[in-house]
């Protein structure tokens, strides 16, 4: 009985676990933070978030890619600026970054100085690598700032499992730097 | 015959016990990589690493690029300053760069389990070309060459891919390579846990620990009684030999 017992437990758990080898990447979306609570987590001493749009023009679109090393895809970002008595007290960015195969969205949050104060996984849409969202893996983009390399391998450390979405977190937070560093910093 | 079952099953028992705390330790490292990972130091320059290919922009000889084991450079000077390539993703075994002779400003670079990137700007911004295959999931990039119409030519190590009307053609080589690498990730996966999904990793660590503490508290018991076993002997041996007694009165008296 309880041999019959362990194997359909095996069999039952291969089944439930088959979709990780098919072929064609599962979509499955998991949201862990909404965009209320990411800008808690992001700047969580203001009292007042405004949105604040930006367009870069065509030589500060240039200037981005040249400092990224690839192409922008979004035409405009909107920054999110937290203030507290009326002083600004913080930056955030949502950020959708190409993972494997589909995209990661997360937020920067980030001191009026341009430092990296807090990265969070909002919302994550494939099966494996989703262990990037652990504070293991974001806490190594605390207080970084734009003259860190933020490259894997260089001064992040990958996810094992979690490789391609080490990258894309890792691109997409430099990103959101660069594009802070040009468009709102100046 | 019986003594010796328990002997050999005794010792197996040990052997078995190593080889338990072998696997379980590993796949704890396993999954734990980065616990002995150093954080590598920033280079100079590319001859402090293992140059693996180079090339010169036809359209402007000051201007080089040269790929490492671990990184991608430019020299716009000859050669005689170098700077870092930056890049979306790690610039890591750069197997060839190939400027193209038909476009001036566009030059293709392989990053072996990466992928392949080009630039329409002689090598300030690059963007990923897509391929029929995931180098990241098993068939890696090992060379390069681009042909006088601009076409590519791809060594990978599932064969070669060219560059045709319709796409990325395959022209022979190893087909079988990508399902053994799923194979082997497969067992991998199983091993370190990652097939179970998400809650799989620290589910066989704690499996990992509990075998580990198994192992150690059966040797702690095996061994602990053989050491108590031996200190009694020799406690014993240490003690002064009984005398014989007298015999005692009454047995004197009766006799």
């Amino acid at each position: 009985m309880a041999r019959r017992f362990l194997i359909g437990t095996l069999l039952l758990a291969c089944l439930t676990t088959r979709p990780a080898l098919a072929e064609t990447p599962e979509h499955y979306e998991q949201i862990y933070l909404t965009q209320e609570q990411a800008l808690r987590v992001a700047i969580p001493e203001a009292d007042k978030v405004t949105p604040r749009p930006v367009t870069p023009t065509a030589e500060e679109r240039k200037q981005i890619e040249r400092r990224l090393g690839r192409k922008l895809e979004e035409s405009s970002y909107v920054f999110h600026e937290g203030t507290r008595g009326g002083k600004t007290v913080g930056y955030a960015l949502v950020v959708d970054e190409l993972g494997k195969y589909y995209p990661i969205t997360f937020i920067v949050g980030l001191k009026p100085n341009g430092e990296i104060r807090e990265v969070a996984v909002m919302v994550y849409r494939e099966r494996r690598g989703d262990a990037v969202r652990r504070g293991r893996f974001l806490n190594q983009f605390d207080g970084k700032t734009i003259s860190d390399p933020l490259m894997v391998n260089r001064d992040i450390t990958h996810l094992t499992g979690a490789t391609v979405s080490s990258w894309s977190i890792a691109a997409g937070v430099k990103k959101a730097l660069v594009v802070f560093e040009t468009l709102i910093k100046r | 015959m019986t003594k010796n079952m328990l002997l050999l099953h005794r010792w197996l028992g040990l052997v078995a016990g190593l080889l338990i705390l072998v696997a379980a330790g590993t796949a704890i490292g396993l999954n734990h990589q980065d616990w002995f990972r150093k954080q590598p130091v920033m280079s100079d320059g590319p001859f402090s690493k293992y140059v693996l290919s180079t090339a010169v922009d036809p359209t402007d000889a000051q201007r080089i690029l040269m790929g490492t084991n671990d990184g991608f450079y430019r020299s716009l000077d000859g050669g005689q300053s170098w700077e870092e390539v930056v890049l979306p993703v790690p610039a890591e075994q750069v197997g060839a760069i190939q400027f193209d002779p038909t476009q001036p400003g566009r030059v293709y670079v392989t990053f072996r389990e990466i992928g392949l990137y080009r630039s329409e700007d002689h090598g300030d911004i690059w963007e990923e070309v897509g391929l029929p295959f995931y180098p990241p999931e098993g068939i890696h990039l090992s060379g390069l060459a681009i042909d006088g119409a601009g076409k590519l030519t791809l060594a990978t190590t599932a064969g070669l891919y060219r560059e045709g009307a319709n796409g990325w053609e395959s022209v022979g080589g190893a087909p079988d390579k990508p399902k053994a690498s799923q194979a082997l990730q497969l067992l991998y996966d199983l091993h370190d846990g990652r097939f179970w999904g998400t809650y799989g990793v620290p589910i066989t660590d704690g499996v990992s620990v509990s075998l580990i503490v198994l192992v150690l508290s059966g040797y702690f018991l095996f061994f602990g009684r053989e050491i108590r076993k031996r200190l009694a002997r020799r406690k014993a041996a240490a003690k002064p030999p009984i005398e014989p007694q007298a015999p005692r009165a009454r047995e004197k008296a009766s006799v």
